[in-house]
């Protein structure tokens, strides 16, 4: 797949600040998994796990059904807790963060396989409930909403709701959704699982595009190993182990 | 990266508004969207906020109408049977009334005798009253039309306005009532709607007809210029220790408990509407809680905190309380129009809605909201956005 030559961002993609929050020292790892096990009553879908990610790097996690790419990377997102091992987010163990929801509202930005958009709400307000919490005013989440929309090519789909979108539309807005406070690390869980091929290659261009202009951080989990070859590094995950 | 670049400031949003969603915009939008459940919701408040409006009007009705047989005469007070279970059952005998009229600073006593029958289906408590002729200016009796019965003549009788309006009476006109043909000799106003609706005749005669002689069913008193009411009333009481003096429509329960009782039915069933409301509201809610899981898990899952998922679903209540209060105080109201035309209780009810149902509205129906929202909304906080998420 030709990342790059598949973006094509609108013309005012260069003019939006991002900002993403990649501040972590280049020494310290953005996250960690140290020794992370998962386990759902008999089953574990996590076992001794561990994944340093740097600031900057582009990670894919693959791996078939029920591997564990999905649990590995909800750990991430602060949205499950592990059931042994630590989960760090720049050296520090999230169980001793008071407040999840600011880490998962500021510092890691979450793309969902079945993109997650509220479907009664438009493109633009979906963007805009993320930055809910922030101390940013309603102005200030309308216009950065606006940006997002047309750095991802949605200007025109602002005011479609979710069910009026292609499924790549919805995934570009997911993206935007996930980019609303400018966030440390991009956490993708199977962006492309539900897209045709030259959907997904659209949506593999927008990260190539992060990753490389921004400099952002992206963990993405995808089955898809063409996909996953976008990635700086790949990590294979089987059987709840990383291998 | 470009870090101070930024698109302009668009003035307009896509969907021609100005600028961004707010959150009580979100709530409002939230309850927009699902219309139907919203509606169903807000008709489910306002059945609870019509019953508990309506049962309080139609008591505060039904006290002041039964007060108003107090107040009558333009009496400084009225003194009646103590703690009888019904103001009609009241006994005050001649030699009271008599004790009643020399008690320092009484000017006027007059003793009325009430009683009730049933003239016909559409009117099951008709109001009698008996007093002498010579009282009925005292008692603040204009006659109208005709003129005032004989204190001998024991089948004359005067109609008040409203009633000789409603039955097609004029004067002349004869009236059966307790099977004894009346004739009409006089139309009178009284000003109150308890006792225009009424009928007045001579008090020997009722006191025959009831086989009451020599009592009466309360004394309507005026206390001399200057003189001190409460005094006045003090007196009395402590030289009748079986009579109550009353002066509002207040003290009424004093001389009626049957009053005391409608109060507290009237509370009973105000709490029960309540409740029911409550257990309904909160049914639907919990079955949007059940439905919009994954929305949660979201929501949860892009930062939102517990204190604002919870505010969500609490504003969704309160603006769905809102609606109920709306809603309740409409259907309340034309609940009671039709009451007050219902003829059993034409003329007993005298509806009023005050400021004071508004707010008895409101604060039910956001009781009912937030009551009802607490469990949902605080599951909703409570959830963990991982398992939410992989909730189909």
């Amino acid at each position: 797949m030709t990342h790059a030559s598949n973006a094509s961002m609108g013309q005012g993609e260069s003019q939006v600040a991002l900002g993403m929050n990649a501040e972590s020292p280049a020494s310290t790892p953005v996250l960690e998994a140290v020794n992370v096990g998962v386990d759902y009553g008999e089953f574990h879908a996590l076992v001794a796990a561990n994944l340093s990610v740097a600031p900057g790097e582009w990670v894919a996690v693959t791996g078939p059904s029920g591997s564990g790419k999905s649990t590995l990377l909800q750990l991430f997102a602060a949205v499950d807790q592990p059931t042994s091992g630590s989960v760090r987010f720049q050296g520090e163990d999230l169980a001793n963060r008071r407040h999840l929801d600011r880490y998962r509202r500021i510092e890691v930005g979450n793309v969902f396989q079945l993109h997650n958009l509220l479907p009664h709400l438009d493109a633009k307000r979906n963007i805009e409930i993320a930055m809910f919490g922030t101390h940013q005013g309603r102005q200030a989440r309308s216009d950065r909403a606006t940006d997002l929309l047309s750095l991802l090519e949605l200007t025109a789909q602002a005011g479609h709701k979710p069910p009026d979108m292609s499924g790549g539309e919805r995934q570009r807005v997911a993206i935007a959704r996930a980019l609303a406070n400018s966030p440390a690390v991009i956490l993708a869980d199977e962006p492309t699982g539900s897209l045709d091929p030259a959907g997904a290659a659209n949506i593999i261009a927008v990260f190539d595009r992060l990753h490389r202009t921004e400099g952002a951080t992206i963990v993405m989990v995808t089955h898809d190993r063409e996909v996953a070859s976008a990635a700086d590094r790949v990590i294979q995950l089987e059987g709840g182990r990383i291998i | 990266m470009q870090e101070n670049a930024r698109l302009p400031t668009p003035q307009m949003g896509p969907n021609g508004e100005s600028g961004g969603l707010s959150f009580v915009g979100l709530i409002v939008h939230n309850l927009g969207t699902r219309r139907v459940r919203t509606a169903l919701t807000a008709l489910a408040v306002a059945i609870a906020v019509m019953a508990v409006v309506t049962l309080g009007v139609l008591t505060d009705s039904l006290k002041s109408s039964a007060a108003e047989v107090l107040s009558a005469g333009n009496a400084d007070f009225t003194v009646a049977q103590k703690s009888v279970s019904d103001l009609l059952n009241s006994v005050v005998t001649d030699t009271q009334v008599t004790k009643i009229a020399s008690t320092p600073g009484v000017a006027s006593a007059v003793g009325v005798l009430v009683a009730t029958i049933k003239l016909d289906p559409a009117h099951p408590l008709f109001l009698e009253i008996g007093i002498t002729p010579e009282s009925l200016s005292p008692f603040g009796v204009h006659v109208v039309a005709g003129s005032a019965y004989d204190a001998t003549a024991p089948d004359e009788v005067m109609l008040g306005w409203q009633a000789a309006d409603a039955f097609g009476k004029k004067v002349g006109s004869s009236i059966v009532m307790d099977g004894i043909r009346f004739r009409v000799v006089g139309i009178y106003s009284t000003g109150q709607v308890f006792a225009d609706s009424a009928s007045m005749m001579s008090l020997a005669t009722l006191q025959a007809r009831e086989r009451k002689p020599a009592t009466v069913t309360l004394t309507v008193v005026r206390v001399t210029k200057g003189a001190s009411i409460e005094r006045v009333r003090a007196a009395i009481e402590e030289a009748n220790p079986n009579l109550a003096t009353v002066r509002s429509a207040t003290e009424y329960g004093r001389v009626d408990r049957n009053l005391q009782f409608l109060g507290a039915a009237q509370t009973g069933s105000q709490i029960i509407a309540l409740v029911i409301g409550v257990i309904i509201v909160m049914n639907t809610m919990l079955l949007s809680f059940v439905e919009r899981i994954r929305e949660f898990g979201v929501l949860r899952a892009i930062g939102w905190s517990r204190s604002r998922l919870l505010g969500l679903v609490l504003g969704e209540a309160i603006g769905i309380s809102f609606l109920g209060a709306g809603f309740g105080v409409g259907f309340a109201f034309v609940l009671t129009w039709g009451l007050e035309r219902f003829s059993p209780l034409r003329g007993i009810l005298q509806a009023q809605f005050t400021a004071g149902e508004v707010w008895t509205a409101l604060y039910a129906a956001i009781a009912i909201g937030l009551l009802a929202a607490l469990y949902p909304s605080a599951r909703a906080a409570m959830l963990r956005p991982g398992a939410s998420l992989r909730r189909e």
